[in-house]
């Protein structure tokens, strides 16, 4: 085995995680090389150094900070996930949000269905005409008295007519 | 409270997904004192360190929705630990929130402490341990990453790569110029020895 290879090999040799053909080679070579065997000896002392570094402590209030964050950045429900990623501002309450919902939807519904408008004085025209017609009265003679057709609806029911009708 | 953890990480990190909070808890009891330390380690302030470990499990949180157990936890979440870290570094922020290595408080005054037979040899310990930080310090920010995974978090050559973003091969690479230049630097202090 060459300087080079053991390059490759020395942190897992130092680890004890090469096979065990690999280590005698290296064994092998580190009896035939004094700096190569030297450099091994100082990373198992650096190791042991870095072992004298001791942990530290998390401060008693790590965990009462950490809730407080998630709490203040995370969204607490669903719904407010689904604000967040349409619109930067706060969401309204799910319940304000429904019900605004619902009027909108109601009102659509309104515009959508709503009955007819009310009738023109020309639509009456052939409504009163119809009126007539169905009485039994000549559409000729009606449109030759067209101040009488105007109020066709009222002499027709004009009690005296109705009299006179017996 | 401390949590009573049950199950394996990504178990415990898809009930998360599913919107168990006692399981986020179990998970930050099992895993908060290694991610603070691994920071702790790569920026070498108490205070700092704390605060981007709790930017680590938020970040975890938010992403627990869209988690999947491609990898394992702990590589994923170091690998979050280094990227908060590496950022921190690159940020001019660093070099004001350094902790001077004497400093009586922070990480010194918070480091668990094994008793020490007599002021002399307490003494003797925390120079020792100044200059070990100075000299972890001293590495390239890949190099500190690098060595305080293998040593102190003990994740497998694949899993350091992995986190740092690179091959196994180059982890190997990366460890062995970096126990190069602590062995070089450090030598002093390994001829010394250490009283006990």
């Amino acid at each position: 085995m060459t300087c080079q290879e053991i390059e490759s090999r020395a942190i897992a040799y130092m680890d004890g995680r090469l096979p065990s053909h690999e280590r005698k080679a290296m064994e092998q070579h580190f009896q035939d090389c004094p700096a190569c065997a030297e450099q091994m000896q100082g990373f198992a002392q650096v190791s042991d150094l870095l072992g004298e570094w001791r942990d530290i402590q998390p401060s008693a209030g790590f965990q009462a900070r950490l809730e407080q964050r998630i709490q203040e950045t995370a969204p607490a429900s669903w719904w407010e996930s689904f604000w967040s990623r349409l619109l930067p501002v706060p969401a309204p309450s799910p319940a304000f949000a429904t019900v605004f919902l619902v009027v909108l939807l109601v009102s659509a519904l309104l515009v959508r269905y709503s009955p007819a408008p009310v009738e023109t004085f020309e639509r009456q025209q052939p409504a009163a005409t119809a009126s007539a017609g169905s009485q039994g009265v000549d559409e000729i003679t009606l449109s030759q008295n067209l101040a009488l057709l105007e109020d066709w609806e009222v002499v027709t029911n004009f009690e005296v007519l109705q009299e006179l009708k017996r | 409270m401390e949590a009573v953890a049950t199950g394996s990480d990504a178990e415990l990190m898809l009930r998360v997904k599913e919107g168990d909070e006692d399981s986020f808890a179990y998970l930050l009891s099992r895993h908060r004192d290694p991610v603070v330390n691994y920071l702790y380690r790569m920026v070498q302030n108490a205070a700092v360190a704390e605060e981007l470990a709790q930017d680590v499990f938020l970040r975890v949180y938010r992403a627990r929705l869209s988690y999947e157990p491609s990898a394992k936890f702990t590589t994923w979440l170091y690998r979050i630990a280094t990227r908060v870290a590496l950022n921190f570094l690159r940020d001019g922020r660093y070099a004001k929130n350094l902790e001077p290595l004497d400093d009586p408080v922070n990480g010194r005054a918070r480091e668990l402490r094994a008793p020490e037979p007599n002021i002399e040899q307490r003494l003797v310990a925390e120079a020792r341990q100044r200059e070990i930080r100075q000299a972890v310090l001293l590495l390239p920010d890949k190099q500190r990453a690098a060595v305080i995974l293998h040593k102190y978090q003990e994740l497998d050559y694949k899993q350091i790569a992995e986190t740092i973003g690179c091959s196994e091969s180059a982890v190997k690479s990366l460890l062995f110029r970096a126990y190069e230049i602590l062995r070089v630097r450090l030598a002093y202090l390994a001829g010394e020895g250490r009283e006990r």
